[in-house]
């Protein structure tokens, strides 16, 4: 992700973590706010233990760990 | 009055009435017994039925005329214009424009529709004639995302035109009109233009998400953490040795977080890295500064041997000339280099003192630059870090070298406190009783200053202004004139009496040498006849204070003994000779004056060992170390 978005998108993530306990609510959150600020469907995924395979707009996808 | 009103609308505008109406009508009416007032007016009948006009005006009678204000600009009483009869009571703006007008026209320009086809097709519709031309098609630039174009308003107006249905000639249009929608247009030619734009680039991206893939993560970036870490030490120790202490600051600087105790820290490990390089780097020549002894030596009578061993510079400074050396009283191996320019055809804008360490030749340890060139330095015996500085345009400048080098602590006001030439030197002087600093200046002006250091500021007081006796000249008829003419003689250099804090000697440019007192200053003591060139310097002998030695610009050097106006002993030099000073230590190393150094195999060979000159007993055992 660009350099702005990408810290954008983690001060998110991190204030959704910390505000909800279940992830399926912090990740709705994430998801409403991302397509608020930056357009277009975003798919949110916070969980542990899950193996994924996902098509992505290059340039526009962050992949992050979150303690 | 309801019968008067009835009369007024029946009559329309004209507010005409009689009493004589009035009166039928009431009788007509109620046929009552008509009530007169008693003042009523007694008219006859022809004169009743005269028909009075009224008229109504908008003046309205109730409005003061004359209005008159009082005009300050006047003086006196102007008419105002009397206040107008208007009452604004609704304001509405709105959006319709004549379609007639200039800015219609603007508008319709901008939409793409000539004005004047636009106004015939709309006056013909009105006549219901047929259009002649229809208006060009306006293609709205195609972005990606549109894909037909349309016709702008313009069509509206020939739509009740198409719609009324009535015109045979253009059957094709309606045709294509009635295949459209509404908003389109009915003309001919309709293009449609279609594009896409293309994909944003697309990807897949497959992974596993569990404890230990984000545990493997984090060990990841911890790791690199580190060698990023380990890189950015290894880059600095490798540019470490020829690179000077300013630019290892830069580097060391890199991370912004870093707080000011850790900077200071980082500061004093980058200093001891850099003193361990040089002393590695010369290891040898600190070898030869200790020990070295030519064996050869003993055999030489009066003469040894100079060993070169360090070379100081500073790039910056490469083009200014070396004025002045000074060793710091406290530190040993620290000595000021003063930069400047003697040579009045080639001036320097600006000037610098460098302390130097021995252990270190790379580069000097404290720079500290001024506005014009140095021409004399003085270190404070007690306080090692005040250097006192004599500038070529004549300021002196402190610097506390403990607390900054950038700029000085105390400096000479430029206009009033400062001499008015060349300050040649300098000298501190042991403290006032108060405890402040106070210190001597000499300059071309020929004034001998004595400044008192203060908070602030310097307190100057002219101890001596220097002149010529002349002899007494003869005058135009013949009598001799004893004016003393004041010729203010140029101090060139002053040196106090060690042990006698009253008595200094001073040196002139014309090569005298007086020996004045702090507490006279019309007279001196005593003159001697030095040199017939500039004086530069004059030193006191440590161990007997009588003897003091001078050296010029006429290639002498000449010992003198104090209340014995001939000197001693005279040594010839070939250059030009500046300064004898006297070191602490047994070397010396005055390697920025090459040429001097050279040259002073003689004299330093009186340095090195005691010496014996041809000298009356009484003053034997001269060591000039």
């Amino acid at each position: 992700m660009p350099e702005d978005t990408k810290s954008d998108a983690i001060d998110l993530v991190v204030t959704a973590c910390e505000k909800f306990s279940s992830s399926s609510r912090a990740a709705r959150m994430i998801k409403e706010e991302m397509d608020k600020k930056f357009g277009a469907p975003f798919h949110v995924l916070v969980e542990e233990g899950f193996g994924f395979e996902i098509s992505y707009i290059q340039s526009r996808t962050c992949y992050m760990f979150l303690e | 009055m309801p019968p008067t009103a009835a009369i007024k609308s029946k009559q329309g505008k004209r507010g005409t009435k009689t009493t004589a109406e009035t009166d039928d009508l009431d009788e007509w009416k109620k046929s009552k017994q008509l009530i007169k007032p008693k003042d009523q007016l007694e008219l006859s009948d022809a004169e009743l039925k005269e028909m009075v006009e009224k008229q109504l005006s908008t003046v309205n009678p109730q409005i003061p005329d004359s209005l008159v204000q009082f005009s300050f600009s006047d003086g006196e009483f102007v008419p105002i214009p009397p206040p107008g009869s208007l009452i604004l009571v609704f304001h509405s703006e709105g959006t319709l424009l004549y379609k007639d007008s200039q800015e219609a026209r603007k508008q319709l320009i901008e939409e793409g529709i000539d004005p004047d086809t636009y106004f015939e097709q709309t006056s013909e519709t009105e006549f219901g004639t047929e259009v002649s031309e229809t208006p060009d098609e306006s293609v709205t630039t195609a972005e990606e995302e549109q894909t037909e174009d349309e016709k702008p308003e313009g069509e509206e107006g020939e739509k009740p035109e198409g719609e009324e249905g009535a015109q045979g000639e253009k059957p094709a249009e309606e045709k294509h009109e009635e295949e459209h929608d509404d908003d389109e247009g009915e003309a001919e030619d309709v293009e449609t233009q279609e594009t896409q734009t293309i994909p944003p680039p697309m990807a897949n991206f497959t992974s596993n998400v569990n404890q230990w893939i984000i545990y493997d993560g984090y060990q990841q970036d911890w790791e690199q953490q580190q060698r990023e870490k380990e890189l950015e030490r290894e880059r600095r120790e490798k540019d470490k040795a020829p690179v000077g202490r300013i630019q290892i600051i830069k580097k060391s600087t890199g991370k912004q977080q870093l707080s000011e105790i850790v900077q200071a820290k980082m500061f004093s490990c980058w200093r001891v890295l850099e003193r361990m390089v040089n002393l590695n780097t010369y290891d040898d020549i600190a070898k030869d500064f200790r020990y070295w002894d030519d064996p050869a030596d003993e055999f030489r009578e009066e003469e040894g041997t100079l060993l070169p061993l360090w070379k100081f510079s500073y790039n910056k400074t490469k083009k200014h000339v070396v004025t002045d050396l000074e060793w710091n009283p406290y530190y040993y191996d620290l000595f000021a280099v003063c930069f400047g320019h003697v040579d009045y055809t080639k001036p320097m804008s600006w000037g610098a003192v460098c302390l130097y360490t021995l252990k270190n030749p790379s580069f000097p340890d404290y720079i500290c630059t001024t506005a014009s060139s140095v021409m004399c330095v003085d270190i404070h015996p007690k306080y090692p870090y005040m250097i006192l500085l004599g500038l070529y345009d004549g300021s002196i400048e402190i610097f506390n070298i403990q607390e900054t080098c950038k700029e000085p602590a105390h400096r000479s006001n430029n206009v009033t406190d400062k001499h008015r030439g060349i300050v040649w030197e300098v000298k501190w002087v042991s403290n006032l009783p108060d405890g402040e600093l106070n210190f001597y200046s000499v300059s071309i002006d020929g004034k001998v200053n004595h400044w008192i250091v203060m908070e602030n500021t310097m307190v100057v007081t002219t101890i001596i202004t220097l002149f010529l006796d002349k002899e007494p000249v003869s005058g135009p008829d013949g009598t001799l004139l004893k004016a003393k003419v004041f010729f203010s003689a140029c101090a060139s250099c002053v040196k106090f009496h060690p042990k006698n804090s009253t008595i200094f000697l001073v040196g002139t440019e014309d090569g005298l040498i007086y020996k004045c007192s702090t507490e006279y200053s019309s007279a001196y003591l005593l003159t001697y006849k030095a040199h017939q060139m500039p004086v530069y310097r004059i030193d006191f002998n440590s161990y007997n204070t009588d003897i003091f030695i001078s050296c010029s610009g006429d290639w002498r050097i000449k010992i003198w003994e104090d209340n014995r106006l001939g000197n001693v002993t005279t040594l010839k030099l070939s250059p030009n000779l500046r300064l004898p000073c006297k070191a602490p230590k047994k070397q010396q190393h005055l390697d920025q004056w090459t040429l001097q150094c050279m040259k002073l195999d003689r004299i330093l060979s009186l340095v090195r060992e005691p010496v014996t000159l041809t000298l009356p007993p009484d003053t034997s055992g001269i060591e000039e170390s």
